[in-house]
């Protein structure tokens, strides 16, 4: 009657063979990213309950340490930076990045707040701030405290505490990598409405009135999340999925293909006439999400983020011209602006001069992997508000000066 | 509950464990199966466990009482309670199978002839496995009826019969004469026999997840998405995804089956083989002794027989193969197109049949490598075309993707050399010599114990690698 008896060595050396695996693999880093999984509305989601490090353009993220230039934003941090340089990641020592049971990059959130009717209403003792985006707002590559939504809820607390005000802030952070307007819409219809945010604040890159890419090629059920968390599948997915098998059509195979042409348009120049549609249909788009957030009395933010390579163009290269006299047409019934819009471009321009005359003068080096970087030892290196190896992200001391600007002009424009 | 699914290696490992642990408590042992048989089937939707309970209950009183009947010398009391077994299964599966279908095509005739009404419509999946256990549990009462089986006495191992797990969704469908006797003698553990079921697992798992899914995810469905897809194939472009349906459709059923009697044989149990390298036949009438095989002998020995076989003359004996036919397709879906399906192989073998007695000299061809070749090649393309309706979802379907075999003008779809290496590789493993398979089962029988589970690891994690995204169910388990 004994069932061991029965469980034999063929058993026993298959459980252990794929632990033995698991574990050996881990030892040598596989498993150690953030993964994600296909949803039919948003298009693809992060998996919640996890810990890893994101895998945002498979950029692995071990270069990105920089000392704060602001002092002051590390008030009330209980962590201190002691980096005076870039320095690789120490992965050892490093502590992942956790993701919520909402599956976005946060620890935890207050539930939502509902009525006696049992409808979603305004907590009056607490300030919600939700803060969509994609990889510049999740914070690719930056450690959890200092993304700069993180670094607004702590200034934010922290000028209510002054002024007296009881009300808890909470900035809830619900950007993805990689989504683009039209996926962070959808996160506010499908997501965050039951939160009923006061300010609901939505970045803005050129690149995100594309289509959003209705395909993914990661896994739909429920069993297959475990799956994907293993270090053995992250192996098998980098060097046998992702080399050798062929990627399984989409269902919407057209409208994916749609998508990727456009973008190709797109990317040669974001302001052509012939692309002017994606950014008028956003902007119908946004303008729906604002009808409704002001329905539930929250008010609509409009955040341009500063990327580098914008501060090398004109001023009518960069996607203000378009936002800023849409942000400013709309208006309330009584006649006050009904968005904020918020344009920090001049502000990162004036921290780094020198470095962005030197990019003029020498440009941007490509790393191993073909993204934009500038090494450490490229000259005024230390001004930058980017990542060196990525300079499509902000690093650390880049979502500090971003927290600030937002911040202060916050503070400036809304009723105290 | 998928067996692709890692809830079902859990299910199978578990029962494994205690059934054997189990071994001298026959009741205990019957019982875990039987409730390990109905979790498996209530895992996805437990909303029609009750019409697997009905069909149980049903039968096991039938035959009780067509043997009491027997034993008394009524034979109307045989007779009524054959009817009954025969309403209550049928019905069953006539209610839940086929209403919306014939609803909706008397509908149609009659709007046609001006009359318009709006019926009620079920709107609901067909249970799943619903058309396999009907029939399991006709068999048994038509062979109790016909005195060829005594009736099962425990309700425990009746139950067991037509619930057991792994052929309980899509076959393979066993026979009462098969299985009971099987539940009656006490299970012998064998080493051999476990690595022997291990190896018919791998076996099925690599044709469904290696070959099925692979073809099915990158060839056969985005093309038979739609009519606009179909169009756009030429007929280079559909007789490649007609190829590959038909090595998908293998793979997919076949490996099931695999599976199926993989999983019985860790139990002890024997499962009638049901496929047979079929598309090695060199004829028609071969390929159906080779392709689902429980299901053909069924309808042959309780359908074709029971209308009289060939014995009735040469042109009845033809009639009764269309019938039979037809109904084959009817069995294997409520759509026209499956009709026409079971219809146009019927009509093939009568053809067949007629050729024999007046074309072909002494009835059959001479054997020669020419002949076999000819004829495989004759017989897989007669099939093959025939899956074409079998997979289209209507009959516009199915003209747009005939009409493609007019246009030759159009290049073949470029695919990536994986699949195409997949397509070889589904083709010669129809044309390794008989024994390779029982060589390469010999070669795992014989290496120790730990190595097999190195190999089953192996095999876990390859198959996690190589099989495209999603989990995607057996296509048999629609019918």
């Amino acid at each position: 009657m004994n069932p061991l008896r029965w469980i034999g060595w063929r058993t026993t050396a298959c459980v252990v063979a794929l632990v033995v695996l698991e574990l050996v693999l881990r030892q040598f880093g596989w498993g150690a990213y953030v993964v994600q999984e296909r949803d039919d509305y948003l298009g693809w989601r992060m998996l919640p309950d996890q810990r890893g490090w994101s895998r945002d353009l498979l950029v692995p993220e071990d270069i990105n340490w920089v000392e704060y230039r602001e002092p002051a934003l590390l008030e009330g941090r209980t962590e201190t930076r002691s980096h005076e340089s870039w320095t690789p990641l120490d992965w050892d020592a490093a502590e992942r990045e956790p993701l919520a049971t909402t599956g976005y990059r946060a620890v935890a959130w207050d539930p939502p707040s509902y009525g006696p009717d049992g409808r979603p209403i305004q907590d009056p003792n607490l300030y919600r701030v939700a803060v969509v985006g994609n990889s510049y707002t999740y914070g690719t590559s930056v450690a959890f405290a200092d993304i700069w939504s993180q670094q607004l809820e702590r200034l934010l607390q922290e000028d209510f505490l002054r002024r007296g005000d009881a009300r808890r802030v909470l900035v809830m952070n619900f950007a993805v990598q990689g989504y683009v307007f039209e996926q962070m819409a959808r996160t506010y219809e499908r997501v965050i409405r039951p939160w009923q945010p006061n300010l609901l604040i939505v970045p803005c890159l050129p690149h995100d009135v594309v289509l959003m890419d209705p395909s993914s090629d990661d896994a739909d059920y429920a069993f297959r999340r475990h799956v994907l968390r293993t270090a053995t599948y992250d192996l098998l997915r980098r060097h046998v999925i992702d080399r050798w098998m062929p990627k399984p059509p989409s269902p919407q195979a057209a409208e994916a293909q749609q998508a990727k042409e456009l973008d190709r348009n797109f990317q040669s120049d974001p302001y052509a006439p012939t692309v002017r549609w994606l950014w008028d249909h956003c902007a119908k788009r946004l303008q729906g999400v604002r009808t409704t957030l002001e329905a539930e009395n929250g008010r609509l933010v409009l955040l341009m983020l500063p990327q580098l390579i914008q501060l090398m163009v004109r001023d009518d290269r960069r996607p203000g011209v378009f936002w800023q006299p849409w942000a400013a047409g709309a208006k309330r019934a009584d006649g006050s602006a009904a968005i904020l819009y918020l344009d920090p471009t001049d502000a990162f321009y004036a921290a780094m001069p020198e470095l962005v005359e030197e990019i003029n003068r020498g440009g941007l080096g490509k790393n191993e992997r073909g993204l934009d970087t500038i090494r450490a030892d490229y000259p005024h290196a230390a001004q930058s508000l980017y990542l060196l190896e990525d300079t499509g992200h902000y690093s650390p001391a880049g979502h500090a000066m971003l927290a600030r600007r937002v911040y202060e002009r916050l503070m400036k424009e809304l009723p105290r | 509950m998928l067996f692709n699914s890692f809830e079902y290696v859990i299910l199978l490992w578990v029962c494994y464990v205690l059934f054997w642990t189990l071994k001298q408590k026959r009741s205990l042992r019957h019982a875990l199966l039987l409730i390990a048989s109905w979790l498996f089937y209530s895992w996805a939707d437990w909303r029609f466990t009750w019409l697997l309970l009905a069909s149980t209950a049903l039968d096991y009183g039938a035959g009780l009482g067509i043997a009491a009947g027997a034993a008394a010398g009524d034979a109307r009391r045989k007779r009524l309670w054959m009817a009954a077994s025969l309403v209550g299964n049928l019905g069953l599966l006539g209610f839940y199978k086929y209403y919306d279908f014939f609803t909706t095509s008397f509908q149609a005739a009659f709007a046609k002839l001006g009359l318009h009404f709006d019926p009620w419509l079920l709107g609901i999946a067909v249970p799943a496995g619903i058309s396999f256990y009907t029939f399991q549990t006709l068999s048994y009462t038509i062979d109790v009826y016909r005195g060829t089986l005594k009736p099962c006495r425990s309700l425990l191992d009746f139950a067991l019969f037509v619930a057991f797990f792994p052929q309980l969704v899509a076959g393979p469908i066993v026979r009462a004469s098969d299985f009971l006797p099987q539940l009656e003698r006490p299970p012998l553990f064998d080493a051999a026999r476990v690595s022997s079921g291990l190896f018919q697992i791998l076996r099925g798992l690599l044709k469904k997840l290696l070959m099925a899914d692979i073809l099915g995810t990158h060839i056969v469905d985005p093309h038979f998405r739609d009519q606009e897809t179909l169009g756009q194939l030429g007929g280079w472009g559909m007789l490649l995804v007609t190829y590959a349906y038909a090595l998908q459709l293998y793979g997919d059923f076949a490996g099931y089956s695999d599976i199926a009697i993989g999983s019985a044989r860790l139990f002890g149990f024997e499962l009638m083989k049901n496929f047979d390298a079929p598309f090695r036949s060199k004829s028609l009438e071969e390929f159906w002794s080779r392709w689902h095989i429980s299901m053909s002998t069924w309808f042959q020995d309780y359908v074709y027989v029971w209308m009289g076989g060939s014995r009735v003359g040469f042109w009845r004996g033809c009639r009764n193969v269309f019938i039979a036919w037809t109904l084959v397709g009817l069995w294997h879906g409520a759509a026209w197109t499956y009709v026409l399906w079971g219809a146009y192989h019927g009509a093939w073998l009568v053809l067949v049949r007629l050729l024999r007695k007046h074309v072909i000299p002494g009835g059959k061809f001479q054997p020669g490598l020419r002949t076999t070749v000819l004829g495989t090649l004759f017989a897989f393309h007669v099939v093959a075309f025939s899956m074409i309706l079998f997979r289209c979802r209507s009959l516009g379907d199915f003209t747009t993707a005939c009409a493609q075999f007019t246009d030759w003008s159009r290049a073949l779809p470029v695919l990536p050399w994986q699949l195409w290496l997949i397509l070889a590789l589904g083709v010669i493993t129809h044309c390794l010599p008989e024994g390779f398979v029982a060589w390469l089962e010999r070669l795992f029988h014989a290496v120790p114990s730990w190595l097999q589970g190195l190999g089953l690891a192996t095999a876990i994690v390859l198959l996690f690698a190589l099989h495209p995204p999603g989990l995607a169910p057996f296509i048999y388990f629609q019918f």
